[in-house]
């Protein structure tokens, strides 16, 4: 199960352009994403709805029609999976506290990722509860100084470390190119290829490259060949189960809307009652019986 | 005995536009391809690869092409596939599909590629044909039936008289 883990939204045309590539390179879901500066207010609550994919192929009048869609190709019974994210970039230490604060606007988000701008800020969101990821901006020159014990921490509270490789395709500037190849591996000297992720921060469906494509880019990063396609199938499952478990009050209890149930197990309680009511029934004749 | 091995590479090329590149060629991409190998792996990659690369195929309708590499380079080559950006000044991405000693099996899989896509299409007609046809069994059953006027008698309303 390949899950594509950050592509930026747009508007449903192209999101619905970027499923029918991803459809094409080998990909079984989609985690769209938001950007924010610093401050979290009230209106940043998820507006993200799933697109309904049999509708928009089916239909002939409406100006989604693409004929590289390829969602009718897969089974029918094997849905595109379609999640939401939220992006923030930290600059000042003093808007830390909100990340605790606004517990329940980041709850409506599957995802929460963080890009620390200094080594100060990094070592504080590591005990933060309400995060699923941390991740760099790899283009720029210095990266931030990192630290075996403090990499160390995070995994054991289970945090994850993310690489972008979407800076690469830009061609008039080079040096984006190779800032993005050394930052990269000193990120995996430092976790030694645990808990990390390969995304792609995408503007554009044409950035995007095939599941196989990433995993040969993976080795020139010096991770080694077993690791290589855990790191897409394993780790971004776990960070999505991840996600539930921080919405959820740690997995004890899960609201959802009535809608998701199929239609089958929404009068399951009827049934139920009609097998204890023949169970009834039987006895009764069994101790007519009796009786004669 | 001591044989040279190679490695066929399946790629496929997508476009932004969709405008028709039928100017590009077999040239063309051999020489786009040594340009990116040199700038992302240096002269040295090039001097070990020598006269091993080479494009065998390439179909401009459907975008896939064949390249021949040699064994110990395989990943290099398949690296600055991803990394190529430009042709002839328009955005373009490329995929790798299979990866091969022989161009039998490769040509294979080219096979298999283009059925899934045929596939879709052929889906795509169907639900079309079934759509006219369902319109047409509707427009036949509509009939304009003649309204009675609720307040006059029966006795005023107009009978069709038979001839005899």
């Amino acid at each position: 199960m390949f899950i594509e883990l950050d592509f930026q939204d747009n508007g449903k045309q192209s999101n619905y352009q970027a499923i029918s590539t991803l459809t094409q390179l080998g990909y079984d879901g989609v985690v769209f994403s938001r950007t924010i500066d610093d401050l979290i207010t009230k209106n940043d609550i998820c507006t993200f709805k799933e697109l309904d994919l049999k509708e928009l192929d089916q239909n002939e009048n409406s100006s989604f029609k693409n004929l590289s869609s390829l969602t009718l190709m897969k089974n029918e019974k094997k849905q595109f999976r379609q999640y939401s994210r939220l992006n923030i970039k930290i600059s000042s230490k003093k808007n830390i506290f909100l990340l605790k604060k606004m517990e329940n606007i980041l709850k409506t988000y599957d995802i929460v990722a963080v890009f620390p701008q200094s080594t100060e800020i990094f070592e504080k969101c590591i005990e933060l509860p309400t995060i699923d990821i941390i991740s760099f901006d790899l283009s720029l020159k210095y990266l931030i100084k990192i630290k075996y014990k403090q990499v160390n921490k995070a995994i054991i509270n289970g945090l994850f470390f993310e690489i972008r490789y979407s800076s690469m395709f830009k061609t008039k500037q080079l040096q984006a190119r190779k800032n993005t190849f050394s930052n990269a591996i000193n990120v995996v000297k430092y976790t030694k290829g645990k808990n990390l992720l390969i995304a792609s921060g995408a503007n554009d469906p044409i950035n995007l490259r095939g599941t196989y494509d990433v995993m040969n880019m993976a080795t020139f990063f010096n991770i080694p060949f077993n690791q290589a396609k855990n790191i897409l199938t394993a780790n971004s499952e776990s960070v999505i189960s991840h996600g539930l478990m921080r919405k959820t009050y740690f997995g004890v209890i899960k609201i959802d809307d009535k809608k998701k149930i199929p239609k089958e197990l929404q009068n399951s309680s009827d049934e139920d009652e009609d097998e204890d009511k023949e169970e009834i029934e039987i006895e009764k004749e069994e101790m007519m019986i009796e009786k004669n | 005995m001591v044989r040279v091995k190679f490695r066929y590479l399946l790629g496929h090329v997508r476009w932004q536009t969709t405008t028709k590149m039928n100017s590009l060629d077999i040239s063309g991409i051999y020489h786009y391809l040594k340009n990116s190998v040199k700038l992302n792996f240096g002269e040295y990659a090039i001097c070990r690869l020598g006269w091993t690369l080479n494009v065998k195929q390439y179909n401009p309708l459907t975008g896939l092409f064949i390249v021949r590499c040699s064994r110990s380079q395989m990943r290099q080559v398949w690296l600055s596939l991803t990394l190529l950006d430009e042709i002839n000044s328009q955005k373009c991405a490329i995929s790798i599909i299979h990866s091969a000693g022989t161009i039998r099996s490769c040509n294979l899989q080219a096979i298999k590629h283009t059925n899934s896509s045929l596939l879709v299409a052929k889906s795509l007609i169907q639900i079309k044909n079934e759509k006219e046809k369902y319109q047409k069994k509707k427009n036949k059953k509509k009939k304009t039936k003649k309204k009675k006027n609720k307040y006059l008698p029966n006795t005023l309303v107009k009978k069709n008289k038979s001839k005899k």
